[in-house]
């Protein structure tokens, strides 16, 4: 036996290989002699084995999905500016289905209603005035889009059902608007590409907060469907889903 | 000619380059590629799935738009392993799903010890190492992740972390020296059902 037992952290050191030489030469000579010591060695290099065959589970299907819908938006959010008279198409499609959706009640609020939303970084500048205006409160100047609570559960497997429904009711009774945080108007900007939504609810999708976006497709008869979770801001968009309703 | 079908296959940096000049597809076929492998990365230094994922999202964005910023000496790998690492730091940090051991703390370890059932599948096998692994010094569990569970050279773990080769070797030590107790009931599991002290410690019963 010579000098004290070794602890795991030199027994480590030893096996990598880290110590200086007479150190190690010790060790060496101490681990010849004790089995205590060179059973814990032996502990130690199990590490490695242990760590080496702890199976990884692939990754879940809905978290690829999820990933696949960020990077999606990602790639959406640098789509080239549309110039000025497309934009302006957009915006006149889009405030009629504003009304659609807001179904033209009172209730409906606007984004801009409270104005914190106006700086938010990210969103697109107000409206100043809508040549093609309709009546009704939900075409307040300057929305660039507003925010209902259908209170619709939105589910995967129900997505494209739910949404088809609550585009095509003209009024949902339970509807109530909503002032959108900040988070969320940049949060829109991200996903929408230039674009006004059709829809932006705020609901729940597989039980937990989300917002239900849905933007103008390729044509008429399609719409553009992305569901953001509640972490969903100016820097990262929290993509939950993302799909191509027929309308 | 390595594997006979990279005719087809663009190398890396070929996509990424792509990809900085606005091709829409280059960077989901580099994704492709490397999930399961980031994913893997990411899953074992935070020990959940739910964190796992959203630090590889985030990591993911993050290479996405600097990608125009990748400089050309290093691998495509070796980078993206090195902006997953980070996510997953930043997230540490951010979220404190767990407490972050600063380096060299001893003091936490005695009360360190694995709870759960006897690992007898290898799906819990699998948890009770994710759960040994979070009760390191983050510094340690990424050189462990990437050197012992990925089975990555020194050198190339070196690189991913940039640090000397020397402080990889360092760490690792550190780290095995620190799991050794804890995952001393995965090494007899082919004996008897309870070799682990009730309590604290880890060791074995007096």
């Amino acid at each position: 036996m010579t000098a004290a037992h070794l602890d795991y952290e030199a027994l480590a050191d030893f096996a990598e290989g880290v110590l200086d030489d007479a150190t190690a030469m010790s060790t060496e000579a101490h681990l010849a002699d004790c089995d205590d010591c060179r059973r814990r060695a032996a502990e130690v290099a199990e590490v490695s084995r242990v760590l080496a065959r702890a199976p990884v589970p692939p990754m879940p299907a809905h978290l690829v999905d999820r990933l696949d819908a960020a990077l999606a938006a990602e790639a959406a959010s640098h789509a080239p500016v549309h110039r000025p008279h497309r934009r302006f198409q957009y915006l006149a499609a889009a405030a009629a289905a504003v009304v659609l959706v807001g179904g033209g009640a009172a209730a409906v609020r606007t984004v801009m209603d409270d104005g914190s939303s106006s700086s938010a970084p990210g969103t697109q500048p107000p409206i100043a005035d809508h040549p093609h205006s309709a009546p009704g409160p939900a075409l307040a100047p300057a929305a660039p889009f507003t925010v209902v609570h259908s209170g619709t559960k939105y589910t995967s497997k129900g997505l494209r059902s739910q949404i088809t429904r609550v585009l095509a009711k003209p009024t949902t009774g339970g509807n109530h608007a909503l002032s959108a945080p900040e988070a969320l108007g940049a949060c829109v900007a991200r996903v929408d590409g230039g674009k006004v939504p059709l829809l932006v609810d705020s609901a729940t999708y597989e039980g937990r907060p989300a917002t239900v976006i849905a933007l103008p497709g390729k044509d008429a008869g399609q719409a553009d469907v992305w569901v953001v979770g509640d972490r969903c801001s100016a820097s990262s968009t929290d993509v939950l889903a993302h799909q191509s309703v027929s309308r | 000619m390595r594997g006979g079908r990279s005719v087809e296959a663009a190398p890396d940096k070929e996509l990424l380059r792509r990809h900085a000049e606005g091709d829409p597809d280059a960077f989901s076929e580099l994704v492709q590629r490397h999930r399961d492998r980031m994913w893997a990365v990411a899953l074992r230094t935070l020990g959940d799935q739910e964190e796992a994922a959203d630090a590889l999202q985030e990591a993911f964005l993050s290479a996405y738009r600097a990608a125009g910023r990748f400089r050309g000496d290093a691998a495509v790998t070796t980078w993206l392993h090195r902006i997953v690492v980070n996510a997953c730091l930043d997230r540490l940090r951010r979220r404190s799903i767990r407490p972050v051991v600063p380096m060299g703390d001893d003091a936490t370890l005695d009360s360190v010890a694995p709870k759960g059932p006897d690992p007898t599948s290898a799906h819990e096998l699998s948890l009770d190492v994710s759960q040994a692994l979070q009760r390191i010094p983050f510094e340690q569990r990424a050189a462990l992740v990437l050197v012992d569970m990925m089975g990555y050279a020194v050198d190339d773990a070196a690189k991913v972390l940039e640090v000397p080769p020397g402080t990889i070797k360092s760490r690792c030590a550190r780290g095995r020296a620190r799991l050794a107790p804890l995952l001393g009931h995965l090494r007899n599991q082919d004996g008897g059902s309870d070799v682990r002290s009730a309590e604290e410690g880890g060791g074995k019963p007096a």
